[in-house]
């Protein structure tokens, strides 16, 4: 199965190695990794695109997990699992 | 250092300033905390840390393995609901500490981590006693730091600490380079405090859940550790006698409800009571209060419950569907949503008297045949002796479950096991950040042979601190549980679980200072059980068991519950 997180998240370091790392140790597979640092300097994009790697899992619960990081602020997701894309916004 | 903590560090107000070391700001950063107790070991890159904790209100537990400092925090942390502290060199400190973040971590305990750092000029040298602890704990914290300039030293031990202990608790990780503590700071500390909350719960899943309630026949109420991290047990009481329904407990949630409360049919999973197990695969409607559907509880996934809807209640909301989807979830604060579940079933009069009838029927035996000990008629007398003060640390093993089936658990506080990671070693530093935590409790860890050996030397420490650690082992001069799995499992093919060459453990104990004793025979129970409670230090009663015993029942893995192995008799 194969999705598209958008993961929105304070710059920090580590941030990005926390992330990704979550997300393979919940048995995704990047095949695609888009990031950018907003001008200020302190707020990031990550656009993971992941593979799963069995089909019990599941990218709603997937963007749970990586939205409860701290430091993580808002995740989008998409893929074939999920009711349609969903946001979760921490700041909200 | 992380976006939030600047944020509040941009916040402190501009006060006179005053120049103070890195290692002067983590100390007056702990008091404010509210710590009184540290668990650490010194070594060379936190030696700035140790020069400045003489003269504070910090009481240093000097442990003899980083390990045990981290496993004692944890205990602390438990007891308490407020971060243990644990603090170590960098390199082999620091490693050492990782098994009881891990563990903390699994079992959502709160606590922060404190390790010493080599200088930031040689971090990525390959330094002495450099390693990148930042990393190797990335899976197993909460969140982490690595502190760059004595100036965030205030800013991230406040968020740490908010961090560790709100939300899901966890792990938080401090890593201070040399450079830190050693430099120097005019950082003001007057800020606030930070808080991360729990999501307010859906009023119209908790309205979907009452519904669901007044609908069931055969409602179960199961719950798990999330109660004691939460400090919902007044809820979860309440909730249980508004609606009679019968109740079962994981391993963790032991304590939860009084193990002799009405309609409670203890544990449930692969080595849960029958009843329970019965109760959930018969039920119409399953409650998950603060519970996660881990394998140990829930057996073959897809035949667990397989007639229930299911209503989730969780503090985090990414649990709520990870292994079994509810009809209904809510993630938010425990109490308050169990107590706005105020719908009552339906009659359910005939299910529970079901359920209790199976209880009585299939309760545990303990008239075993022979003279010999029998652990788990001695720990229940030793546990019910022992009164609502109790607090039972444990190591892993067979008689980790036989702690879980055959103890007696006024409250969530009373039980301490590793459940998630399952860390042989637990007992011992268990009990010495129990004892720390509630000195007024009567502590007892129950451990094994094969588990006491490894954190023995902390016996050193319960003799420094006095502390009046009650410990039973129970010694079956082998790895048992190890044992049991290959005599049922693996065709009786007996690997590496021959203990029989170990210390006579009661001269070990008086070696190092401790009141020590061994029993071999049931008529001496009664007589030890009296020595372990009325003995007002520290003391080891070293119960030598039948070998062959086996813990019942058991769930073969990889099976469902109903498939439960129980004791020939």
């Amino acid at each position: 199965m194969n999705g598209r997180l958008t993961i929105e998240y304070y710059v920090a370091e580590g941030a990005v190695i926390r992330m990704i790392g979550l997300v393979e140790r919940r048995g995704f597979r990047v095949t695609r990794i888009v990031m950018a640092e907003q001008p200020c300097g302190r707020r990031g994009t990550l656009v993971l695109e992941i593979a799963a790697s069995d089909a019990a899992r599941s990218t709603d619960i997937l963007a749970l997990q990586v939205g409860r990081l701290h430091g993580v602020t808002r995740v989008t997701h998409d893929s074939a699992d999920s009711r349609g894309a969903e946001l979760q916004d921490k700041a909200a | 250092m992380n976006a939030p903590a600047q944020q509040l560090h941009q916040l402190a107000p501009e006060i006179a300033p005053q120049a103070v070391t890195g290692a002067r700001l983590v100390v007056e950063a702990l008091e404010r905390e509210g710590v009184t107790h540290i668990f650490g070991y010194p070594g060379g890159a936190i030696m700035p840390v140790y020069d400045a904790l003489p003269g504070s209100s910090l009481t240093h537990i000097l442990v003899r393995h980083e390990q045990a400092a981290a496993l004692a925090a944890d205990a602390y942390g438990r007891v308490t609901g407020r971060p243990g502290v644990c603090l170590a060199t960098s390199g082999p400190g620091a490693t050492n500490l990782v098994t009881g973040i891990a563990n903390a971590f699994m079992d959502s305990v709160p606590m922060v981590a404190i390790t010493g750092q080599v200088p930031s000029a040689l971090m990525g040298t390959d330094a002495f006693q450099e390693v990148d602890i930042f990393g190797i704990t990335l899976p197993i914290v909460k969140h982490s730091y690595v502190i760059r300039h004595p100036d965030d030293i205030p800013a991230v031990f406040a968020e740490a600490f908010a961090l560790a202990q709100s939300g899901r608790p966890g792990p938080v990780l401090i890593d201070l380079p040399k450079n830190v503590t050693q430099g120097s700071s005019t950082q003001t500390s007057n800020y606030e405090m930070p808080w991360f909350g729990l999501p307010e719960p859906d009023g119209r899943a908790v309205e979907q859940a009452n519904r669901l309630i007044e609908q069931a026949r055969a409602p179960i109420l199961y719950f798990g550790g999330g109660i004691a991290i939460g400090r919902a047990e007044r809820a979860l009481r309440d909730f249980a006698a508004r609606t009679g329904m019968p109740s079962v407990a994981t391993l963790k949630g032991l304590g939860g409800l009084p193990t002799d409360a009405p309609n409670f049919l203890g544990m449930l999973g692969m080595h849960g009571t029958r009843a329970a197990n019965t109760a959930i695969d018969e039920c119409d409607l399953l409650i998950c209060v603060g519970a996660r559907f881990d394998d140990r509880a829930t057996g073959k996934l897809d035949t667990f419950a397989p007639n229930a809807r299911i209503i989730h209640i969780d503090g985090d909301p990414a649990e709520i569907g990870k292994l079994r989807r509810p009809e209904v979830g809510i993630g938010g604060d425990l109490s308050l949503i169990l107590d706005r579940l105020t719908a009552a079933p339906a009659d359910i009069s005939g299910w529970r008297a079901r359920c209790n009838d199976n209880a009585r029927s299939w309760a545990a035996r303990y008239d075993a045949p022979g003279i010999g000990i029998y652990a788990p008629a001695m720990l229940k007398e030793l546990t019910e002796a022992a009164g609502d003060e109790l607090i039972v640390t444990c190591d892993v093993g067979q008689h980790q479950m036989w702690v879980a089936q055959h103890c007696r658990f006024s409250r969530p506080q009373a039980h301490l096991t590793s459940a998630g990671l399952g860390t042989m070693g637990y007992g011992i530093p268990a009990g010495i950040g129990a004892l720390l935590a509630e000195p007024e409790a009567t502590v007892l860890t129950v451990t094994g042979d094969g588990s006491i050996m490894m954190n023995i030397h902390e016996l050193a420490t319960l003799r420094r601190y006095r502390l009046p650690l009650k410990i039973l082992l129970l010694d079956n001069s082998q790895l048992g549980l190890v044992r049991q799995w290959q005599e049922y499992f693996f065709d009786r093919n007996f690997s590496e679980i021959d203990l029989s060459d170990n210390p006579d453990f009661a001269e070990v104990a008086r070696a190092f200072g401790i009141e020590a004793f061994t029993i071999d025979y049931r008529a001496e129970v009664p007589g030890a059980i009296q020595r372990l409670l009325n003995t007002p230090g520290p003391i080891l009663c070293h119960a030598r068991i039948d070998p062959r015993t086996s813990v019942w029942p058991l769930v073969p893995p990889n099976k469902s519950n109903m498939e439960m192995m129980e004791e020939e008799l």
